[in-house]
Parts: structure tokens; C-alpha cells; sequence
């Protein structure tokens, strides 16, 4: 394993997972990922000569048939937006 | 308690007219009724709309009309499955009072062969789990905590007092209970990494995993996209076969199916083998099991290959070790992915109101997502960022390709694999809840099918005390019929 996860490491992860965990919750989490982590730490033994696989399927292109087909109704998906604004969704602004 | 009847019966039973739909359900609501106080299995009964459809399925048998295959049978569907105008919460706060706008493929599926769907069942939180205590609103109990030496139900009393209350595996745990205590005929759930297998084997009910890309996964709530699979859960194989010939086959809205041909339904010869078979037993799915799980499956197998003249070869996986780190660094990694659409703009929980896009998001997300899945959101981000990729994503994906290696060969020279579904039997609600990895290493059994993508089932085999042992059936990655046919030659076997 490489050096041990500080508390520091999983503020900023949190930061980029959109958490914001309480003081409590970070010790906790900083325990919990470096136990599991130290553990995990076994595929280690795995040769670095293996081919990493992401997929069990092989895939070729896959092409659906070229017709429209009207899947869900807009107006239900609009229903279970948090805030709106006549047929938008209202989001906060980013920057 | 009376004994459940076996799905053969209870198809033949509509079948032939002697049982209604509306009295098959009308069954199965008593008994939602009398037991679900106690079990707790269900995040939303659908007895009104399942009342409808049981009398225009009577209807058209009354006039002599088609009925599809699964006519009158009563079927529950985990709640991380969109059953169009109800409730898809995934067991989080999340979603507590989202309501999904259309059917999965699965359930356009049941729909279009004339299932009666009741209502939808409890599972951890995102199926994060292997014990159902991680849902946000309650946990599911394992039946067997209720049943008396005489195998009598308790009383509701008796139910309520009771402090051995055992989990019934996760994160289908409500699926596998469901079925286990007869509040429906069948049921649908998903398994990542056992959670279909885990649950059938603590609870005492057959449930089957098939080969990734069999099922299309259009309007499941995803967890980890290359791992998981839908299937069936029921009293028995026979059940399972059904409901996966089915649910199984192409569908465009899922990719990883557009070349799919659907399972079989289960023929007249189905429990009978059609050729001699070569077994693989892996010494890795003993040696760390709990002995006397490790002795019941042994002698299950015994039973079997005595009773069916199968041949038997010991086998050696060595990878085995490495399918826990492999399989949690990548759910982790796949997880953290998913997640990231929860963020209460769209749907689910919705967040106060506030000008800015990111405290937003993140207090909202940090208020109604839990604690297991806040681990591996956590978890999954840091071991995807640019500095620790290569240590850890990377690597994970080499260790799935060494396990894959491994298993692949196992099965080019057996035809299958069998062995514990469980290194251990169902604990008591509470226990492992402080040290998260004594969690994950419960699922060292049942997370190498996910891995390689291979089908696999279990099927109950024997008990200790009041406590179910489930064995695993592992097969090549496309022989689903086989493979729930060989659970079903096991099961005749041991119940015969």
C-alpha cells in the first residue's frame, strides 16, 4: 500500500464527491480507508504483465433499429425535478 | 406453518382452473398481512392494481382467451426496479418519495405475461450490502427467526420480543424473504456481487444469477454497471427457470443485450440430466467457510454426485483471494460514477432552496445518502483520481483479468463449479455492523461470478439448527439453462 490515507485526503475527496462529511464522520472515514485499503493492498501480488479487462463482454457496434419511439412523457420526468420554472428545470447557478 | 406450495404446483394449479388468480393472490395478501408486521419486507404493497389485474386475467380464463406464461403467479420486485407511477427509492432517503414514470424491461416484461406484480421489496441502500440492515427505513428479517421448533410461525407477540432476529442476506434480502415466507410466488432482485445468491442461501429459497448481458438492465437503478445482473428468486429452480425465460433476452435501451437470445423455458426434461457431467469442487470455497457449512455443502455434493453418477474433480482457483479487493475497488470506482446523478436537481430528495449549484448539491447529498454508501462514493473517488489510478483502479482491473484467467480455465476443464454460496450463516441483526470490511468478506464466495461475468445460482442444501446452507452452482458464461437445470437435479436430489 502506498502511504497512509490522512484526513486531509478524504476532505478533498469529499470536496470532489459533493460530501461534506461532519469532523466526526471524516475521522471514521479516514479510519475505515486506510483499514480497507491496507487490506486490498493483496492485489499487490498481481503480476504488473496482466492485461487490465474493464468488461467481461466482448462487444461489436451495437445499431438499434432507426425509429422514433416516444419512451417516457416529458411531463412525468418534469414532475420529479426539485425546482422549476414553467417547463425547465431550475438549477443553481455554477459560477 | 404450512408448507409453501412449489411453483410446478402452483402454475399447475392456475393452469388447470383449481386456483384462481384472484384466490392465489388473495393468499398471498393474508399472508403480506399476517407476517409482513414482522418480516418487514416491503417498501410499498400494490394490492389495489394487483387486485385488477388478477380478475382480468380470471376473466379472460373464464372466456377461454391467451394468458401469458406467468398467468396468476404473484411476483415482488425489488425496489431498485421502476414500476412506472410507484415509489423507486433504492432503500435511500434519496429517493424516499421518488415515483419513476415508467416500467424497467423487466416489468414491461412480467406485465406482458399476465404477472400479478404486489409490491415492491426492501434491499440495502443501493444494494450496498449483504445483510439488508444498510436500507435507510428498516430492515428486512430473516423468516427462519421466526419459525418455533415445530416449524410454526410465531406469534406476533412472540415475533415482536424475539432478540435472535437474523439477517436475511442482502442486498435482495425482502426478494429472497418474500419468497421464503410466501408473500408472493416469485420475485425479482439483482445481484452484483451475491445479492440474489447471498439472500436465497440465508433464507432457505433457490436464486439465480445469469450470465452478464442475459437481462437487460433498462430502468434499473445502477450500482455498478459490469457487474450486475436482474434475476429471479423462488421457492425453487423450476421457479427460477420460469421467471428468467421470461426476463431474459435483446433489448436496444440496453446495449450489452442487443445480441442476447432469451433463456428457454424450463422443458419436461429439465430436471433430468441430459449427459454425464464433470464437476469442479475448489478447495478455496472450503477452507475459509465455517466448518460446518463447509461439511453440510461436502456432503450435499456427496449426495448428489452418488445419486446422479456425476464425476467429481478437486480443483484449485488460487485467485479466489484476490476477487474481494478486485470486485470492491471497481464497485467502488463504478459506484462513485452512478452516484454522481443524485444530486436532488432532477429527482429524489429535493434541497432548499440556495444560489449557489455546488453547497447546494452537496448538502443535499450529504443529508439523505448513507453511511455505506458515502464509504464507497468516498472510496471509489479517491482511488479514481489521477495521483492513485494506477495503484489502485488500474491494478483492480489486472486482478479481474487474473481471476477471470483462473476461473475460465477451472471451466474449460469441468463443466461446472460447485461449493458453498456462504463461507458462514446468517448472523444476527447488529452483528458486523462496526468494521465494514468483516462485511465485504462474507460476499469471498459469491463475487467471482460477478467478476468474470459467469452464471450462478443457489440452492438450499441443507440446515444447522433452523439455519439454511445454501450451495452454489457456478457455470460457463452462456449456459444459464444448465445451470438452473443442474440446480434443479440438485434439489430433487436432496429432497428426494
Amino acid at each position: 500500500m502506498e502511504k497512509k490515507i490522512t484526513k486531509q485526503d478524504i476532505e478533498r475527496v469529499a470536496s470532489i464527491a459533493r460530501l461534506c462529511p461532519s469532523q466526526d464522520e471524516l475521522e471514521g472515514l479516514t479510519a475505515d480507508a486506510n483499514a480497507i485499503l491496507e487490506y486490498f493492498s493483496l492485489i499487490d501480488e498481481i503480476p504488473d504483465s496482466v492485461a487490465p479487462q474493464t468488461y467481461v463482454l466482448s462487444h461489436d457496434n451495437a445499431m438499434r433499429p432507426d425509429e422514433e419511439k416516444k419512451i417516457v412523457d416529458p411531463k412525468a420526468i418534469r414532475r420529479g425535478f426539485g425546482r422549476t420554472q414553467d417547463n425547465y428545470m431550475l438549477a443553481p447557478k455554477s459560477f | 406453518m404450512e408448507l409453501l406450495p412449489r411453483t410446478l404446483s402452483t402454475t399447475a394449479a392456475l393452469k388447470s382452473g383449481k386456483l384462481t388468480a384472484s384466490a392465489n393472490l388473495e393468499n398471498k395478501i393474508a399472508r403480506v398481512e399476517k407476517y409482513d408486521g414482522a418480516v418487514r419486507a416491503f417498501i410499498e404493497t400494490y394490492f389495489d392494481d394487483a387486485r385488477a389485474k388478477a380478475k382480468e386475467i380470471d376473466a379472460r380464463v373464464a372466456a377461454g382467451k391467451p394468458v401469458g406464461k406467468l398467468s396468476g403467479l404473484v411476483v415482488a420486485v425489488k425496489n431498485v426496479l421502476a414500476v412506472k407511477d410507484k415509489k423507486l427509492t433504492c432503500g435511500s432517503k434519496m429517493l424516499e418519495n421518488y415515483v419513476v414514470p415508467y416500467d424497467a424491461a423487466v416489468v414491461e416484461k412480467l406485465r406482458a405475461e399476465d404477472a400479478v406484480i404486489i409490491g415492491s421489496l426492501n434491499c440495502d441502500e443501493f444494494a450496498c450490502g449483504s445483510d439488508n440492515t444498510k436500507s435507510a427505513f428498516f430492515a428486512t428479517v430473516n423468516p427462519v427467526s421466526f419459525f418455533d421448533e415445530k416449524g410454526e410461525f410465531a406469534s406476533a407477540a412472540t415475533a415482536a420480543g424475539s432478540t435472535e432476529k437474523y439477517v436475511p442476506g442482502g442486498s435482495s434480502g425482502a426478494s429472497a424473504a418474500a419468497v421464503a415466507v410466501g408473500f408472493c410466488d416469485l420475485a425479482l432482485a439483482t445481484d452484483t456481487g451475491g445479492s440474489i445468491r447471498c439472500p436465497a442461501a440465508f433464507c432457505g429459497v433457490s436464486g439465480f444469477k445469469p450470465t452478464y448481458g442475459t437481462v437487460s438492465r433498462y430502468g434499473m437503478a445502477d450500482m455498478a454497471m459490469s457487474f450486475e445482473q436482474i434475476g429471479p428468486v423462488a421457492p425453487d429452480a423450476y421457479g427460477c427457470a420460469l421467471l428468467l425465460s421470461v426476463i431474459s433476452g435483446g433489448d436496444f435501451r440496453d446495449a450489452t443485450t442487443a445480441k442476447t437470445v432469451a433463456v428457454p423455458a424450463p422443458n419436461s426434461t429439465f430436471a433430468q440430466p441430459t449427459k454425464k457431467i464433470r464437476i469442479g469442487i475448489p478447495k478455496e470455497y472450503f477452507e475459509g467457510a465455517n466448518p460446518q457449512v463447509a461439511k453440510a455443502v461436502k456432503d450435499a455434493i456427496g449426495r448428489f454426485a452418488t445419486k446422479s453418477g456425476c464425476e467429481l474433480v478437486d480443483i484449485s482457483i488460487p485467485a479466489v483471494k484476490f476477487g474481494i479487493p478486485a470486485y470492491y475497488l471497481l464497485v467502488y470506482s463504478e459506484f462513485a460514477s452512478a452516484m454522481q446523478k443524485y444530486d436532488g436537481l432532477k429527482y429524489g430528495a429535493k434541497p432548499e432552496a440556495n444560489d449557489e449549484l455546488v453547497p447546494t448539491v452537496s448538502k443535499v447529498r450529504t443529508a439523505n445518502i448513507g453511511k455505506e454508501c458515502k464509504r464507497r462514493i468516498m472510496l471509489g473517488t479517491y482511488i479514481t483520481t489521477k495521483e492513485h489510478k494506477d495503484a489502485w483502479y488500474t491494478k483492480a482491473l489486472k486482478a479481474r483479468a487474473y481471476v477471470r484467467k483462473q476461473f475460465d480455465d477451472a471451466l474449460t476443464n469441468c463443466d461446472f463449479i460447485l461449493g458453498p454460496t456462504m463461507p458462514n450463516l446468517p448472523w444476527i441483526i447488529g452483528e458486523k455492523a462496526a468494521d465494514p470490511l468483516q462485511s465485504y468478506l462474507e460476499d469471498v464466495l459469491t463475487v467471482p461470478a460477478n467478476l468474470c461475468g459467469l452464471p450462478a445460482g443457489s440452492v438450499p442444501c441443507a440446515k444447522i439448527g433452523k439455519l439454511p446452507v445454501g450451495l452454489q452452482v457456478i457455470g460457463r458464461r452462456g449456459s444459464d439453462y444448465e445451470t438452473v437445470s443442474l440446480m434443479a437435479q440438485i434439489e430433487s436430489t436432496l429432497v428426494g
